[in-house]
């Protein structure tokens, strides 16, 4: 039985929560296997008013392609023509947040976006196939929706984003739209739309627009989740793995471990131990903690019907406005009905890059295979064997910029990731001996663990909210093992602009009991401006050896 | 005993690089000229010379390939649109090298530019020009007066496009500040090597 695992990925601008279970496999990867994957995204940096701020929660299939998506968009962007770039995204439009504006005035059809400048040759002689329709030969004079209300209502009345290009138009190159109806393309005044497709609900709508900062942050959560995670298909939509009893998962699972390496296989595995009680063994292992409690299966199944979106149809909630979920009852309503309606097979294009094949001194190879002659669909593959080409892809997944062209180059594209953020930071080369472990932090031991509460404790005596605060500070605080305080990490410029005044103890002073154990805390602290303090535990950290 | 498994680690911080498919010369100059000119964007908005990026270089571990203030003028040297003659090849290891250190730089400075990009969609969206402000138009005079330095008059753009490139290469910066920074770019000039 797997661990429940949560990680949260916390950008200034977003919040990427991971709900999911954490496999056995794990331990023979150095990246943390996911399985059950559900996650929650919100868009709650400060700058955005808060009747703005959007949360939308899917599934892995839905995260992967979400990971695609914006992935292919900020290669889009950054590979663009200077002008087209400047055609489609930095024309100025109204602000994006319409801070303190009542919602009727901005009514969205008085916003629309300019027309674009007719291209010029960009230098060396390029020229853009850009058109003045902007994304997919979609029409950019279409009406902006704004922030607030006007979200929510124009997504009643009709679909925030432009409708689909016809067949016959000219693919423009900046905007990706994947077939489960995500998509991003420019909105002008450096502001994007996100189409949330299958994501979307009554409650977040069709899209929201991004801010140009706010897509980098985006981009960096996903990222870091993918270098960080494996996640392996829900066992909810995994046809071979979802109909068999559990002991023969896991004895599936061992077998495939046994297969793969002997030397992997010599470890796990005495002449007197079974699969099944071997493999139970090594999840207490895994867990590290007795008492631990570990998810059952009532119990995942519960966390996974109530972050299940109510979703609504990609394509009907993009193009056709009577399809909008119009007011909670209908969201009630599909959410009834999502649980059949949100299963995301064949419907996302999961071509992410895969890690290289395993050398013989490689790693054990981790891909559960299908039992030979079970069928392979692009929403029940297993990890590792993702399609690549699912028949369902849209034109625009065809043209990946070249790291996915090839298919020896897709195959290391994680790994390049992996290997250049290590030499872009000398301090993260640890990274690579396996060294620096970032466990999961289970419910469980967010509450058990002393110290969150000791650090509560410490500034509910100390904080004082200045008066011009208008904000919640917030700060990653990491400590040694003697309960000091390592580091402090401001989150987003308010805090950092307040750091004098939160009152962190200096690094040589007595913060917190010490530590038990070797792993060293990341712990999440906010300041609200009405004096509440908060903190909870985002990671356990084995610290690197020192040689 | 739980079993321990590391992943490979790469010899060098570029064998994992996608290699182009041979691009023809003309794609190549592409190349050549779109590295030179981020890092003119990112000596324009931080005033960082060629001792921050030797400095870098030496980070990174890459001193034979960019040791001195000659070797790294020569591998600039090697853009098409730049002034003088006898250009130098740059070679794909070159290349690389030069991505690693110009994402090197740009994750330093990510505050910043994480600061313009924020005050650039402030101003757009207010329809004002960037120019009003201290940071971006100190940083958009800096590219044009580079620009005309050190280009070949005859790639001079006019003005407006001149904006429009040192606006459309602040944007790349600031996705190039990111930990994956490196790869964006690579894939950014693959992309350009594309016939």
């Amino acid at each position: 039985m797997a661990v429940s695992a949560i990680r949260r990925y916390t950008p200034p601008t977003c919040t990427l929560e991971i709900l999911a279970k954490q496999s056995v496999l794990s331990r023979w990867t150095d990246r943390t296997v996911f399985k059950d994957v559900r996650f929650h995204l919100s868009f709650d940096g400060p700058q955005r008013p808060h009747e703005s701020r959007v949360t939308v929660r899917g599934d892995r299939d839905q995260l992967e392609g979400l990971c695609d998506l914006v992935e292919q968009y900020v290669q889009q962007v950054v590979g663009g023509q200077a002008e087209a770039v400047y055609a489609t995204l930095l024309q100025p439009t109204a602000p994006i947040y319409p801070a303190h504006a009542p919602a009727d005035r901005y009514p969205a059809d008085r916003y629309p976006l300019p027309p674009s400048p007719p291209l010029q040759p960009d230098l060396n002689g390029h020229t853009s196939p850009r058109r003045r329709e902007g994304m997919n030969g979609l029409d950019d004079s279409a009406p902006i929706i704004l922030w607030s209300s006007q979200r929510r209502e124009a997504g009643r009345g009709r679909s925030p984003y432009p409708p689909e290009p016809s067949p016959t138009a000219e693919p423009s190159s900046i905007g990706v739209r994947l077939a489960n109806g995500l998509g991003l393309r420019p909105a002008g005044g450096l502001g994007h739309w996100l189409a949330f497709g299958s994501l979307a609900t009554g409650e977040t709508g069709a899209s929201v627009q991004l801010s140009t900062v706010e897509l980098f942050d985006l981009a960096n959560a996903l990222e870091e989740y993918r270098l960080e995670a494996i996640a392996l298909p829900s066992s909810e939509t995994s046809g071979w793995l979802g109909k068999t009893p559990p002991w023969m998962r896991v004895a599936a699972v061992a077998v495939l471990a046994v297969g793969s390496t002997t030397a992997i296989a010599s470890l796990l595995y005495t002449q007197n131990a079974g699969l099944v009680s071997n493999s139970a063994n090594q999840e207490e292992v895994l867990s590290q903690v007795e008492s631990l409690p570990t998810a059952d299966a009532p119990a995942d199944q519960g966390v996974a019907r109530e972050s299940a979106p109510a979703t609504v149809d990609a394509e009907a909630a993009l193009d056709d406005p009577e399809a909008e979920p119009s007011d909670d009852q209908t969201a009630d309503d599909q959410t009834a009905a999502s649980t059949s309606a949100d299963t995301p097979a064949a419907s996302v294009p999961t071509d992410r890059p895969l890690p290289p094949p395993p050398s013989p001194s490689a790693p054990v190879t981790l891909q559960p295979q299908p039992a030979p002659g079970a069928s392979t669909t692009p929403g029940t593959a297993p990890a590792g064997t993702l399609p690549t080409e699912p028949e369902s892809i849209p034109p625009e997944l065809a043209a990946l910029p070249p790291v996915e062209a090839p298919a020896g180059t897709a195959a290391s594209a994680p790994e390049v990731a992996t290997s250049l953020q290590r030499a872009a930071r000398p301090e993260a080369l640890s990274d690579s001996a396996g060294q620096t472990l970032r466990e999961a932090a289970p419910p469980s031991r967010v509450v058990s663990l002393p110290q969150v509460n000791e650090v509560r404790a410490y500034f509910q005596e100390r904080w004082q909210p200045p008066a011009d605060l208008d904000r919640t500070l917030e700060y990653r605080l990491t400590l040694g093992t003697d309960g000091s305080l390592q580091r402090v990490v401001p989150l987003g410029q308010t805090a950092r602009l307040y750091l004098d005044q939160a009152g962190f103890p200096s690094p040589t002073a007595e913060f917190v009991s010490p530590l038990r154990g070797d792993r060293l805390p990341t712990i999440r602290l906010a300041l609200g401006r009405d004096g509440e303090v908060r903190t909870f535990l985002e990671t356990m950290t084995i610290p690197p050896e020192t040689p | 005993m739980p079993p321990t498994v590391k992943s490979p680690v790469p010899s060098s911080p570029w064998e994992q690089f996608p290699l182009p498919p041979s691009p023809a010369p003309t794609q190549l100059d592409n190349i050549k000229a779109q590295l030179d000119l981020v890092l003119l964007a990112l000596e324009a908005l931080v005033g960082l010379g060629s001792d921050a990026m030797l400095q870098a270089a030496k980070d990174l571990e890459l001193t034979h390939l960019v040791g001195d203030r000659v070797a790294l003028w020569r591998l600039r040297q090697s853009s098409p649109l730049r002034k003088g003659q006898g250009r130098k090849r740059l070679d794909v290891e070159e290349a690389q090298a030069l991505v690693l250190i110009t994402c090197h730089l740009a994750q330093q400075q990510a505050e910043l530019l994480r600061r313009a990009i924020a005050l650039l969609e402030q101003l757009t969206q207010q329809g004002e020009e960037p120019h009003r402000t201290a940071l971006l138009g100190d940083y958009l005079d800096n590219f044009s007066n580079l620009y005309e330095e050190r280009m070949d008059e005859t790639h001079t753009p006019a003005p407006d496009q001149l904006t429009h490139l040192a606006l459309k290469l602040l944007i790349d910066l600031f996705f190039y500040s990111a930990p994956n920074g490196a790869r964006r770019l690579w894939l950014a000039l693959l992309d350009r090597a594309k016939p």
